[in-house]
C-alpha cells in the first residue's frame, strides 16, 4: 500500500509540474512583451520597467521558471493587474461560493443518477429501464445552460416560485441561499447524473451476473438483501472513480452555471479574468483549479485501493 | 475420411483477406459498410442519423433555404414574437431568427466536425505512437496526457483563449484539444491489444517495417473503434463550442451560432423567452441526433456480435 502511494504520489506531483510548465509557457506564447501584459494596458514605460524588475523578466527562462515557482509553491500567485489584490486571496473569497454550488449539485448529480442507475440495472429491459435510458441519453444531449434557461423561464418568469439569479451568502441568510442555490444545483447536478446514471448501471449490471449474486439468490437471500448488501457494494465501487474524474465536469459545469445564474465564485472569476486580460489571475486560477483537481482524483484512487485490494497488490492505477 | 478432412479444414481455407496490398483496409472499410447496413436497421439509430443528414444539408444550403440575411438588423422589428413574416421571431436588434438558426448549423457543425478532426490528428498518431513502441515513448505520451487532462475542459479552453484570443476558430481548436486526450488513450489500448495478435507478429515475422504493420495492419482494425468514438466525441464538441460561444469564448458578434443566440436571449428571457427556445433546441436535437447514431453505431460494429 504504502508502495503503491509513493508511487501514485510522484505520479501526481511530476504531472502537476507539467501543468505548470505549460501554464508559465502559456504566459511567454503571448504576443509582446511579457512585462508589458503583466504591466496591464494602462502602464506606462516606467510601471513596465517596474514590473519587469520585480517579476525579474529580464532573465533566462529557466531561471525565471524556477523563481516563480518557487513562489506558487508558497501560494503566490502574484496579484491582479486590475484590482492589485493578491490573486491568492480573491481565490480564497470566491473559491467557497462554488464549493458550495458544486457540493450541492454533487448531491442532486448522486441523488438522482445512481439510484436510476441501479433502478434501471435491476430492472432490466422494463418500462423502467427504457426510461432511465430516455432521460439519460436527453441528459447529455441537452446543453446544460440551455436547461438553466428554461428553468429560469418556468420556476421563476412564469410561476414565480424561485428567484431567477443572484447570490446571497449561506451564513447570513440560509433559507434566501438555499433558494437561490436550488436551480444552479439542479442544473450542475443533473448535467453529471447523466453519465453517473449510465456508469451505475454498467457497474451494477457487471456486478449482477457474477457467480456470488446467484449463489446468494440460490440459498434464499432476499432480492432486496441481495441487491443491498452484495450487488450494490461493489458495484458502486467504480462509480466512485467515476466521481473524481467528473470533478473536472463540475469546474466545467459550475463556469457556466454561475454565468447564468449571476453567482460572484470561482468560475465567474475565471471569465472576468480572461475578459479584462488578467493574466497573473488566469495563471493562479488555472493553477489552483488544476491541482485541486488532481489532487481530488489523487484522494479517490486511493479510497479505490484502499476499498478494493485487487488494485493495490497489482499496483495499477491510473495517472492524473 | 478425406471428405471429413477436407470439412475440418474448411473454414481455415475461406478467404482470408490477407496478402493483398490494401487487404487490411478493404476488410475494414467491409466491417463498417455492413456495421452502416445494421445501424440503419434499428428505428432509433435511423432516426438520429436521418435528422443529423438533416442538419447537413441545412447547413449546406444556408443560403438559398434562409427566408432573411442572418445579418440584416431591422429596427422597425426588434424582439418580434413569431408571426407569419418571421417564424419564429426576431432578435434584439430586429434580425430574423430562423435564417440565423439556419446559419448557425453551419458553425455548429463545422466546429463540433472540425474540432473532432483535429483530435483525431493529433491524437491517433500520438496513440499509435505510444501503444506500438510502449517503453520512455509510452511513458512521455501518457504523463503528457495526464497533464493534459488535468486541465478541466472549460479551464484549458478559457487559457487557450486568454492566449490566442475568442473566435470560433480557436473555439474549434480548443475543444479539438479538449477531446485529444480521449483519442490518445482509445488508440493506445487498442494498439496495445492490437501488438499481441497473431498477425501482426506475423506481418512482423516476415519482415514488415514498423510504418507498414502501423498502417496497413493495426489502423484498418482500429476504423470501427474510431468512427464509434468520433460520433460520440461529436455532440459534446458541438455543446462544447455552444458554451464557448454563448461566454464570448467562440464565435463573435454578430456571426450566426447557436451559442451566441442563446448568449443574446439570456437579459430578455422575460421579454422574448423565443429567443431562448430555438437554438437550445437546435442544439439538444443534433447532440441527441449524434447520440442515438452513435449509440446504435458502436452496437452495430462491436465485434462480439459476429
Amino acid at each position: 500500500m504504502l508502495d503503491y502511494l509513493a508511487r501514485r504520489l510522484a505520479v501526481s506531483a511530476l504531472v502537476l509540474l507539467l501543468v505548470s510548465l505549460i501554464v508559465f509557457a502559456g504566459l511567454r506564447f503571448l504576443p509582446g512583451d511579457p512585462a508589458r501584459v503583466l504591466a496591464g494596458t494602462e502602464a506606462d514605460d516606467v510601471g513596465v520597467e517596474a514590473i519587469r524588475e520585480r517579476y525579474g523578466l529580464g532573465r533566462p527562462l529557466p531561471v525565471q521558471y524556477a523563481a516563480w515557482l518557487g513562489q506558487v509553491l508558497q501560494g503566490r500567485f502574484g496579484e491582479s493587474i486590475r484590482t492589485r489584490d493578491p490573486v491568492a486571496r480573491i481565490v480564497g473569497h470566491k473559491l467557497p461560493i462554488t464549493l458550495q454550488l458544486a457540493a450541492l449539485a454533487l448531491l442532486v448529480a448522486t441523488g438522482i443518477g445512481i439510484p436510476m442507475g441501479v433502478l434501471s440495472a435491476v430492472r432490466r429491459n422494463s418500462v423502467w429501464d427504457w426510461l432511465a435510458n430516455a432521460v439519460s441519453l436527453s441528459g447529455v444531449s441537452i446543453p446544460n445552460f440551455w436547461f438553466g434557461m428554461l428553468l429560469i423561464l418556468l420556476f421563476a418568469v412564469d410561476l414565480h416560485w424561485l428567484p431567477a439569479s443572484g447570490y446571497v451568502p449561506p451564513l447570513e441568510q440560509p433559507w434566501e441561499n438555499l433558494q437561490r442555490m436550488l436551480m444552479p444545483a439542479l442544473v450542475l447536478g443533473t448535467a453529471l447524473s447523466a453519465y453517473l446514471m449510465r456508469q451505475t448501471r454498467n457497474s451494477m449490471l457487471e456486478v449482477l451476473a457474477q457467480d456470488y449474486i446467484r449463489t446468494a439468490y440460490a440459498k434464499g437471500v432476499p432480492a432486496r438483501r441481495v441487491i443491498v448488501r452484495h450487488a450494490l457494494r461493489n458495484g458502486l465501487l467504480p462509480v466512485i472513480t467515476i466521481l473524481g474524474l467528473q470533478a473536472g465536469d463540475l469546474i466545467s459545469g459550475a463556469v457556466v452555471t454561475e454565468q447564468i445564474f449571476v453567482i460572484p465564485g470561482f468560475g465567474r472569476l475565471i471569465l472576468e479574468a480572461v475578459f479584462n486580460r488578467d493574466y497573473p489571475m488566469v495563471q493562479g486560477v488555472v493553477l489552483v483549479t488544476c491541482t485541486g483537481y488532481v489532487a481530488v482524483n489523487l484522494l479517490v484512487d486511493l479510497a479505490y485501493s484502499w476499498a478494493n485490494p485487487r488494485i493495490r497488490v497489482r499496483g495499477g492505477g491510473r495517472g492524473g | 475420411m478425406a471428405d471429413e478432412a477436407l470439412k475440418e479444414s474448411g473454414p481455415a481455407r475461406a478467404p482470408m483477406p490477407e496478402g493483398s496490398r490494401a487487404a487490411g483496409w478493404r476488410f475494414a472499410l467491409g466491417r463498417v459498410s455492413r456495421g452502416g447496413k445494421r445501424l440503419l436497421l434499428r428505428p432509433l439509430a435511423a432516426a438520429g442519423a436521418l435528422a443529423i443528414l438533416a442538419f447537413v444539408v441545412l447547413a449546406l444550403t444556408a443560403p438559398w433555404v434562409s427566408p432573411y440575411d442572418p445579418a440584416s438588423a431591422d429596427w422597425a422589428q426588434v424582439r418580434k414574437a413569431p408571426t407569419a413574416a418571421h417564424w419564429l421571431g426576431t432578435d434584439e436588434i430586429g434580425r430574423d431568427l430562423l435564417s440565423r438558426l439556419v446559419w448557425g448549423a453551419r458553425a455548429s457543425l463545422l466546429a463540433g466536425v472540425c474540432s473532432v478532426l483535429i483530435a483525431m490528428a493529433l491524437g491517433v498518431p500520438a496513440g499509435l505512437l505510444s501503444g506500438y513502441y510502449r517503453g520512455w515513448t509510452d511513458g512521455v505520451v501518457m504523463r503528457l496526457t495526464d497533464a493534459w487532462l488535468s486541465f478541466p475542459f472549460l479551464i484549458l479552453a478559457v487559457g487557450l483563449t486568454s492566449i490566442v484570443g475568442a473566435s470560433l476558430l480557436n473555439a474549434t481548436l480548443a475543444v479539438g484539444l479538449g477531446v485529444t486526450p480521449a483519442f490518445i488513450r482509445l488508440t493506445r489500448g487498442q494498439t496495445l491489444a492490437l501488438r499481441e495478435e497473431e498477425y501482426v507478429q506475423s506481418a512482423r515475422a516476415i519482415g514488415a517495417g514498423d510504418l507498414r504493420i502501423v498502417l496497413r495492419h493495426m489502423l484498418p482494425n482500429l476504423t470501427s473503434v474510431l468512427i464509434v468514438q468520433a460520433t460520440i466525441a461529436i455532440p459534446r464538441a458541438i455543446i462544447a463550442e455552444s458554451v464557448l460561444s454563448f461566454l464570448g469564448l467562440g464565435a463573435q458578434p454578430p456571426q450566426a451560432s447557436w451559442g451566441i443566440m442563446l448568449n443574446a436571449a439570456q437579459p430578455f428571457l422575460d421579454q422574448a423567452p423565443w429567443m431562448a427556445w430555438y437554438p437550445g433546441l437546435c442544439i439538444f436535437l443534433i447532440a441527441l441526433a449524434f447520440n442515438l447514431a452513435g449509440d446504435g453505431l458502436r452496437d452495430a460494429l462491436d465485434p462480439k456480435e459476429y
